[in-house]
């Protein structure tokens, strides 16, 4: 994906954007539309003059070049995709585990398949046992000396 | 109405019968000089550089995922930790930057040039107290700034209406999207992306209930402290999933004391680099006073100047103390300068301040000149706690500094990431305890990821956020205001102080664009 095609994709994202809120506006009074009409109206300009910039400019900006090729980078696509689902889980299960349960699961996964030792039985005990000590360590801390207290899980509050 | 000036604020007589800024300062030292308080500065301190030297986590990451330790502190308690934190982190970049050629923090990334080099040569000590030194010094200069110039800061914004705010909060996005990463049309439409958010909710005036898709949970809005974790710290731990590899490198940290060292350093660096020091503290603290530009910008600046001033710029680059001392010193007075737009207009001068602008809410301190009068105690505390850190920062950096090197050498990536992960989810639930925080957090987190690899810079996005809210209330009552008039936006034109403002962002808007314009005329020139 070259930098040009990033600049349209995300102009034409942003441009999805401001066309599902400006279809679900229904604002009451006449006050609470000013600013964000406004800043929609606004915004349609940017991202129209970002757009033909993207066409006519000599060279795209970028913000963060990616320098990995081929397979490596596929891997680490891979491995990025992995760690965003087990986060997405985490928070999903969170309510119902609790955040001692949830927090030992997420912590022990992500520590085990980012250390590239996944056939290593002795990484899977070594991360179960630090995501113990971690969460644990939280819960003390916030549960006792901060008195904020954490979720203890619907299955078993 | 305006306000006390400086000089009757500094003289114990004030005709004005106000309390003095030295009555303040007194106040602020009495408060800090408690056990708790200088606990908390060091904790503070010794964390924030533990984070900075982390390669992969920056400064603004350090201090967002501390924010939730502090949700049950007292306000003074709870900023001057996060205060020392930030100024700590910025600190712990130059560790990663001399002793592995890695910047901890984007502010460190000037450190590489000569801090490294000097590391290779055997003179990593040196490194480490000059860059310990100018942090300090640097640190100070911000905070001392900080001090002085916020007061009458304060006082000018008392003479701000509705519309001068609204256009110090235009004014901020277009200097951020000028100054950040990028292109200055993608800041803008990320600081437009950013407004657009913050009026998810109910609206401040009128009340209408605007973009919640019909779910009741969203009339609260977006909590501001959630949307920073995730933007700042989720994009960021998937990065470190990316280069986990690359962290190996860290098996190299380490270096040796040798007797001698500090004072031949620190007595080199006080007595004939003065100018070095003035320059880049100056710089630091300007750079941190515009919006959204930081440590990171500030360090390159104070480098280039001082090659520029420089009579052996030659040796730049090649493991020359100087260097090392000009972005340290510039990086850490962008600490103290950042947080004068902050405290006396609501406009972070810094990333790191955006994530203090969501503790102040928190606390429910507004900024504005109500911090330098009624909420005077806990501000001026808070700012003498910053420049405390400065100062905790030298034994603990010195005397700590292989130990800190060692520790962070043995953390794998493998327990860093999840770390930071289990973090922000703990943060973002003890704000509300609330699990639909914990999910907007991720999402932003995810969202802020895309946007990066789209090339939208997360600055804008967020000072767009912060300052949404302040310009919808100006654009909205100055509107108001203007029903009087033929037009109901004649206010927002009518007052000097207005042009002003106006005239700023036209600057920062189309400054970009003039100077690429002069390097093309310069360039077909020389052909």
């Amino acid at each position: 994906m070259d930098a040009k095609f990033r600049d349209r994709l995300g102009s034409a994202i942003m441009l999805a954007f401001v066309a599902v809120l400006w279809m679900n506006r229904g604002y009451t009074t006449p006050f609470g539309g000013i600013f964000p009409d406004a800043v929609m109206i606004l915004m349609t300009i940017l991202i129209a003059a970002s757009l033909i910039q993207s066409f006519i400019g000599r060279r795209a900006m970028e913000i963060e070049t990616n320098q990995l090729e081929g397979e490596k980078e596929e891997k680490h696509w891979l491995d990025m995709a992995v760690v965003m689902v087990i986060l997405l889980l985490w928070v999903l299960l969170f309510r119902s585990l609790g955040f001692a349960l949830a927090g030992v699961v997420g912590f022990a996964s992500i520590a085990w398949y980012i250390s590239g030792k996944r056939k290593d039985w002795k990484m899977v005990v070594k991360a179960v046992l630090v995501g113990m000590a971690v969460t644990f360590v939280l819960m003390a801390i916030f549960g006792y000396l901060l008195q904020v207290p954490l979720p203890e899980g619907e299955i078993f509050g | 109405m305006a306000g006390p000036g400086l000089r009757a604020r500094l003289l114990p007589d004030a005709e004005d019968g106000g309390f003095p800024m030295l009555d303040y300062l007194w106040l602020g030292l009495q408060h800090l000089l408690t056990f708790q308080n200088l606990l908390l500065v060091f904790a503070g301190t010794v964390m924030g550089m533990i984070a900075g030297a982390l390669p992969g986590i920056t400064a603004t990451m350090a201090v967002a995922v501390l924010v939730p330790f502090t949700f049950t502190m007292s306000p003074v308690a709870g900023l001057v930790t996060l205060g020392a934190v930030y100024m700590g982190a910025i600190y712990g970049g130059s560790f990663s930057a001399i002793l592995i050629n890695t910047p901890g923090t984007p502010s460190s990334i000037g450190t590489c040039f000569d801090g490294y080099p000097m590391a290779c040569q055997g003179r990593a000590e040196e490194a480490i107290v000059a860059a310990t030194v100018g942090s300090c010094l640097g640190g100070l200069f911000g905070v001392v700034c900080l001090i002085f110039l916020s007061p009458p800061l304060a006082d000018i914004a008392l003479k701000f209406g509705p519309a001068e705010y609204f256009w110090v909060g235009v004014f901020g996005i277009t200097i951020i999207s000028s100054l950040s990463s990028g292109s200055v049309l993608k800041g803008l439409v990320g600081g437009c992306f950013g407004a657009l958010i913050s009026t998810i909710g109910i609206a401040p005036i009128g009340g209408d209930v605007r973009f919640t898709f019909g779910f009741p949970a969203m009339q609260g809005g977006v909590e501001l402290v959630v949307m920073l974790i995730g933007l700042f710290c989720i994009p960021e731990l998937l990065s470190l999933v990316v280069k986990g590899e690359g962290m190996k490198t860290r098996s190299e940290y380490g270096y040796t004391r040798t007797k001698g060292v500090l004072w031949k350093t620190t007595r080199h660096i006080v007595l004939h680099l003065q100018g070095n020091l003035w320059r880049s503290s100056i710089i630091g603290t300007i750079i941190g006073i515009l919006p959204g530009a930081g440590g990171n910008i500030a360090n390159l600046v104070a480098y280039n100047e001082a090659k520029r001033a420089s009579k052996t710029p030659e040796k730049f680059g090649t493991g020359f103390v100087d260097g090392v001392v000009a972005t340290e010193t510039s990086n850490n007075a962008v600490v103290g300068g950042g947080m004068i737009p902050l405290l006396t207009l609501g406009v972070p001068g810094a990333p790191p301040d955006a994530v203090i602008y969501g503790v102040l809410m928190l606390f429910g301190l507004q900024p504005g000149p109500e911090l330098f009068s009624t909420k005077a105690d806990i501000t001026y505390t808070f700012m003498l706690g910053v420049g405390l850190s400065a100062i905790v920062m030298v034994p603990v950096g010195i005397y700590g500094g292989r130990l800190l090197a060692r520790f962070v050498a043995k953390l794998s990536t493998a327990y860093l990431v999840p770390g930071i992960a289990i973090l922000t989810m703990v943060g973002s639930y003890a704000i509300r305890n609330n699990f639909l925080d914990v999910i907007l957090m991720l999402v932003f987190g995810f969202i802020g990821f895309g946007l990066r690899r789209l090339n939208f810079s997360a600055a804008p996005i967020v000072l767009g956020l912060i300052l949404g809210p302040l310009m919808e209330t100006g654009l909205v009552r100055a509107y108001l205001m203007g029903m009087a008039y033929p037009s109901p936006w004649f206010t927002l034109f009518v007052n000097p102080l207005s042009w002003i403002l106006i005239a700023l962002c036209a600057i920062s808007f189309l400054w970009p664009y003039f100077g690429s314009m002069k390097e093309r005329l310069q360039g077909s020139l020389k052909e």
